[in-house]
């Protein structure tokens, strides 16, 4: 006869971890767990990690929430501002489920469903709390005008008193994600932008062209400057020249007629210079001795 | 055939058909992709299964109908008068034989083509479906437990019924059961991986299964291939083409062990199957399946914690212990303990701003006007300019708000891994989240111009300081370490306002302005020692005609006085020579006419025109020839 010791042990194990599956449970740090017994709740949530009995289904069943904080995103919408501007904008939530009971109830443990739900929540109070403040209350040169922390605190406290009484969900952290214009808008800021980038392309031109003639009109002034004051200093030294020469020339007065004579031989080697036709007769000394005459020219 | 035979291939479709849905609904609470692949496979063993079931009622048809024609035979007397055609005395083996012929064909190209559809179907389910997705369910669990239960023992029964009988016809039944059966097993087993932890395998098996499912499709479009050019032999008993063998071996793992045993016997040329390392093998198999799964149950008390790694351990559910750091780790088999290990020393990341293109990595240079990203986010910014655009026409909807482009890659570590496995579902996702709400804040007041330049070093330490606190709040147990603001720029724009190419006019007119100025800076440099040296020359040339005036007059001063001397000793010679010398220095060069005095009154007329050169007068002309002017 064939041992079969190895398969009723296996067998065994089968039926040990069957029955494991079937009257046993686990919860997890992270997790919460709502029992009902034919449909109805049964005990308070199991909060505390560990194991605990309960009766197969249809019996009792179990469900097991994740009981950290789940963060959800859905929708960038467009909103509209006290000062009519339209904004686009995408909110953040962070929640838990707070009453495991009344989550089952509402939404018989379907995540997406709580989420679904939820967005409904979040789009009404961002919009509604989003209509109560400026633009400028989101978007601002200076950091203590804009107000994100009062905006998403504002949202929060919109959001928390529904959900934790209808939903058994618990707020905890309310965050604007996303921020930006329609694209109608985006256009005309793009707009904006060229113009005041052309207005500095245009100030700049200017500022280098008035730039350009200010140091030109300078190093010019200088230059004149320079110039007529050396043409001053010319004048100066020449007029010194002048008077010294003067001085020199007193020594003529002891003989005015020679003075004369010397002066006007300077003259006539100055005057014949150049390009000098003389007409000459006889009588103009040297060429008097061509009639015979040998007279001094200067007795002439 | 006896009829109980027939009562349990009609047992053996009735519960497939019930397999079948069972396993497709169970599939459905339990998200098993294996199950569903499985209820496939149980369908097609349903069709072989009512196939072979009319089959066999046409052969037990026929065999009540020779037995009664066989009675006919002995009581008639003569034969002559009821002599009729075989067709016309045997109906039921007609119809039996035209079904074979006829029926059977058709419906097992239908069988393929079922099969082949399957195939393809699933294979673009499972491509499109997210291996991890899906939940596990204890309830599914042991629904599959007991199908697959249910399904063995009435499997076993028929092929062993099938075997010890002879029974062809009720093989594919059993053969298809017994398959049901593995698969609700396999179906059970991939649930109870899900529930452990390990939801891959679902879709890993369902995929095997799959391709399965395509060879099994191929073999019965082979095996009705071959039943075409198949020499028809008188007596000789006609396959079941649209069984397939592929499905009994796995559904009879012990009829692959005697057709591995054959195999072996064959090629060895002497009964492998007869000995004792065989037998040996055979008889022990049960017990070396439970020290397989004692091992498997040891290895699960050992975990290595790979360096740069922290886990943490939980007994049913509860932490228990301290966080364990590399090394080896004891721990109890699931489902009592289980690990969760975590890359606290592995830098992650994430991106704020843009969605990086695989595409686009490779390119070396990148510039404002040309994106450089799948996607890039444009991030509002305070105006600091008061400009209004004349082509903004609704005054309301002017919003003194700049676009830029910006892209910051994010690092961050794992600190506190009880902080970061216990406070949120999804805490990188709550990190990215957080850090675009610090990025838009931080954006919606910043200076445009400084954060775009010298500002960039601050602004990504206080974008680290602030995604920090607000991580630290949120009990996150992560460590920013690198906030990255690589590129920060205006965007694009559109194809009418492109601000990008707008921003670099701006620098090209600021280089244009230092132009202007380095050039007029050029001209003064140039005109200023010009003007200083020209003055220079100006003081010079008048110093220099001073002292020459001076020098001569000194010297015509000094040359008076001797000249005077030389006078009075003899003034009128003094005078003649000083008048001739004089005249014929300077009336040398001078051209002179002399007239000289005649007894005529004669009137002379003198030209004194300059004497045009004489070459250009003596020029000759050669006279014109009579031939060439005739021309």
């Amino acid at each position: 006869m064939k041992n079969r010791t190895p398969s009723l042990v296996i067998g065994g194990l089968l039926l040990v971890i069957f029955l494991f599956l079937l009257f046993a449970f686990q919860v997890r740090t992270t997790e919460v767990a709502v029992v009902t017994t034919f449909g109805s709740l049964s005990g308070a949530p199991r909060t505390e990690p560990g194991l605990y009995l309960r009766l197969p289904y249809p019996i009792q069943n179990v469900y097991k929430f994740d009981k950290r904080l789940q963060n959800f995103e859905r929708k960038y919408e467009q909103s509209y501002t006290r000062d009519k501007k339209s904004p686009i904008l995408s909110v953040f939530v962070a929640w838990r489920i707070a009453d495991a009971e009344t989550f089952l109830k509402r939404f018989n443990g379907d995540l997406a469903r709580a989420e679904s739900s939820l967005e409904n929540v979040v789009r009404d109070a961002k919009n509604s709390v989003i209509g109560r403040h400026d633009f400028s209350e989101l978007i601002a040169p200076d950091p203590a005008l804009v107000k994100f922390d009062q905006i998403e605190n504002e949202m929060k406290t919109a959001m928390a008193e529904t959900t934790l009484k209808t939903y058994g969900i618990q707020i905890e952290l309310v965050g604007i994600k996303q921020l930006g214009l329609p694209e109608a808008l985006t256009a005309k800021v793009f707009d904006r932008m060229k113009t005041e980038r052309e207005r500095q392309v245009k100030k700049l031109t200017a500022e280098g062209t008035a730039e350009a003639v200010r140091i030109r009109s300078e190093a010019e002034l200088k230059r004149d400057t320079t110039l007529a004051e050396a043409r001053r200093q010319a004048l100066v030294l020449r007029g010194e020249a002048e008077a010294k020469a003067t001085e020199y020339y007193k020594v003529l007065n002891q003989d005015e007629s020679l003075a004369r004579f010397l002066i006007s031989l300077n003259g006539l080697e100055a005057t014949l210079k150049d390009r000098t036709t003389l007409i000459l007769d006889e009588k103009t000394a040297p060429l008097n001795l061509l009639r015979g005459d040998t007279a001094s020219p200067a007795t002439r | 055939m006896h009829r109980s035979f027939q009562r349990t291939g009609l047992i053996n479709w009735i519960a497939l058909l019930g397999l079948a849905a069972g396993l497709e609904v169970v599939s459905r609470l339990g998200s098993s992709a294996t199950a569903e692949v499985g209820a496939a496979f149980v369908l097609i063993g349903l069709l072989t299964a009512v196939i072979s079931w009319f089959q066999m009622r046409l052969e037990s048809a026929e065999e009540a109908e020779r037995l009664e024609m066989d009675d006919l035979a002995r009581s008639r007397s003569a034969a002559a008068l009821f002599d009729t055609s075989a067709a016309e005395a045997f109906p039921a083996r007609k119809a039996r034989i035209q079904f074979e012929k006829w029926i059977i064909p058709a419906l097992t190209l239908g069988l393929f083509a079922v099969e082949a559809l399957a195939a393809y179907y699933f294979y673009r389910t499972l491509k499109e479906k997210d291996p991890v997705t899906g939940g596990s369910s204890t309830l599914a669990m042991a629904m599959f437990a007991a199908m697959s239960l249910v399904a063995f023992l009435l499997g076993k029964f028929s092929s062993r019924l099938a075997q010890l009988e002879g029974i062809r016809l009720l093989r594919p039944g059993g053969s298809a059961l017994m398959l049901g059966a593995l698969l609700a097993f396999l179906a059970a087993t991939t649930e109870s991986l899900q529930w452990f932890g390990f939801p891959k395998y679902d879709a890993q098996v369902a995929w095997v299964l799959t391709g399965l499912l395509a060879i099994v499709g191929l073999e019965t479009l082979l095996a009705l291939v071959f039943e075409a050019y198949r020499p028809r032999v008188q007596g000789k008993e006609v396959r079941l083409i649209y069984e397939s063998r592929l499905v009994g071996l796995l559904g009879q793992p012990t009829g692959l062990f005697a057709t591995a045993a054959q195999a072996l016997d064959y090629q060895f040329g002497f009964r492998v199957s007869d000995t004792w390392f065989y037998h040996f093998i055979e008889e022990k198999i049960g017990r070396f399946a439970l020290i397989w799964i004692a091992i498997l149950a040891l290895s699960d008390c050992f975990v290595f914690i790979e360096p740069g790694e922290q886990a943490l351990r939980e007994r049913f559910g509860r932490p228990s212990g301290a966080i364990l750091g590399a090394g080896i780790a004891f721990k109890l088999p699931r489902p009592i303990d289980q690990i969760h290990r975590f890359p606290t020393a592995e830098v992650q990341g994430f991106n704020v701003g843009f969605v990086p293109d695989e595409k686009l990595e490779g390119e070396r240079t990148l510039l404002w006007t040309k994106a450089h990203y799948k996607e890039e986010f444009n991030l509002l910014v305070a105006s600091r300019e008061q400009v209004s655009s004349t082509n903004v026409t609704d005054t309301e909807q002017s919003v003194p708000v700049n676009l830029l482009t910006v892209s910051i890659p994010i690092q961050f570590l794992i600190r506190n891994v009880q902080d970061w496995a216990y406070n949120h579902s999804e805490p990188k996702a709550m990190l990215e989240k957080i850090a675009n709400r610090e990025v838009v804040r931080y954006m919606a007041s910043v200076d445009l111009e400084k954060v775009m330049s010298f500002g960039r070093l601050e602004a990504s330490a206080d974008l680290r300081r602030n995604i920090q606190t607000q991580a630290d709040a949120a009990r996150l147990g992560v460590e920013v370490v690198f906030v990255g603001l690589q590129d920060i720029h205006p965007p694009i724009g559109s194809k009418e306002n492109q601000v990008a190419a707008a921003f670099e006019k701006v620098i090209g007119a600021e280089q244009d302005k230092e132009s202007r100025i380095l050039e007029a800076e050029g001209y003064a440099f140039e005109a200023l020692p010009t003007a200083q040296a020209n003055a220079a020359k100006t003081v010079n040339e008048a110093k220099a005609v001073s002292a020459q005036k001076v020098a001569e007059a000194a010297g015509r001063a000094a040359q008076f006085g001797h000249q005077l001397v030389a006078y009075r000793t003899a003034p009128s010679l003094f005078m003649a020579r000083n008048y001739m010398d004089a005249f014929s220095r300077s009336a040398a060069g001078a051209r002179k006419l002399v007239i000289l005095p005649t007894n005529t009154h004669d009137v002379i007329i003198f030209n004194l025109e300059d004497k045009v050169r004489q070459d250009l007068l003596d020029v000759t002309i050669d006279p014109v020839k009579k031939d060439e002017a005739k021309k």
